[in-house]
């Protein structure tokens, strides 16, 4: 049965390996691979990747936590921002442009990336 | 707090489906002087409730590939504890170095995903 699976064996054990190394990013890993090589289409793919980045995200969370690496303070008011700004986020969506949403998005991050290498 | 702000502008990027952890984790640190793996920490334990109420949403709507979503999560389970034990195993600069690598892959990649997209 694992053979017919092997996909999703691979591609679940790869996330997981990444999301716990860097504590983020499992879904940007997640969705293109899973409309990639299991073939969903985008709506499906970002649902199905919520429960597996989050049981994954448990999991890491729990081993962080035992080794200390958190910080309550902080994680309470960005978690309150966060609530706030997931529905603003939701409502926006339907008016600002995807493709220079991605662009922009993308640039910031990369800019971000090389800052942090050097 | 700054943190609100932070935790805000996050919550928007993360609420249009984009990944929000890509820019949590470098605001944090600029903001704070923490480690890498105490700023992952932050963010996997910040992704959680928010996850929740997506999931529920999402299950109601019947978009779930549930069999699927249990066969990446049962094999993702052992990839989870093996990069978190990695991430401890590692100096906080050589992880922020090498997260730093794994952003700017995500951040081209946006990128690209961007221009093929189709203008409305």
């Amino acid at each position: 049965m694992l053979k017919k699976y092997w996909k999703e064996v691979v591609i679940g054990f790869g996330t997981g390996l990444l999301n716990g190394l860097f504590g983020a990013g499992g879904g940007s890993v997640l969705v293109p691979l899973m409309e990639k090589f299991l073939r969903m289409k985008e709506h499906t793919s970002h649902a199905t990747a919520i429960p597996v980045i989050l049981i994954m995200s448990i999991v890491s969370s729990v081993l962080y936590l035992r080794r200390g690496y958190f910080d309550f303070n902080i994680w309470v008011f960005v978690s309150l921002g966060g609530l706030l700004g997931g529905f603003v986020g939701a409502k926006l969506l339907k008016k600002v442009p995807k493709k220079w949403l991605k662009i922009g998005f993308g640039a910031v991050i990369s800019v971000t990336a090389m800052k942090m290498i050097f | 707090m700054l943190n609100i702000l932070i935790g805000f502008f996050s919550g928007i990027i993360s609420g249009m489906g984009i990944g929000g952890g890509a820019i949590l984790i470098p605001a944090i640190i600029m903001a704070e002087k923490i480690s890498q793996q105490t700023a992952q920490g932050i963010n996997l334990t910040y992704f959680i409730p928010t996850a929740l109420i997506a999931l529920f949403v999402h299950l109601k709507n019947n978009s779930i590939r549930v069999k699927t979503a249990l066969i990446l999560g049962g094999f993702g389970l052992p990839g989870a504890v093996l990069g978190s034990m990695l991430a401890g195993s590692l100096r906080s600069n050589l992880l922020r170095q090498l997260f730093g690598i794994f952003l700017l892959f995500v951040g081209i990649y946006e990128i690209f995903k961007g221009i093929k997209e189709k203008s409305c």
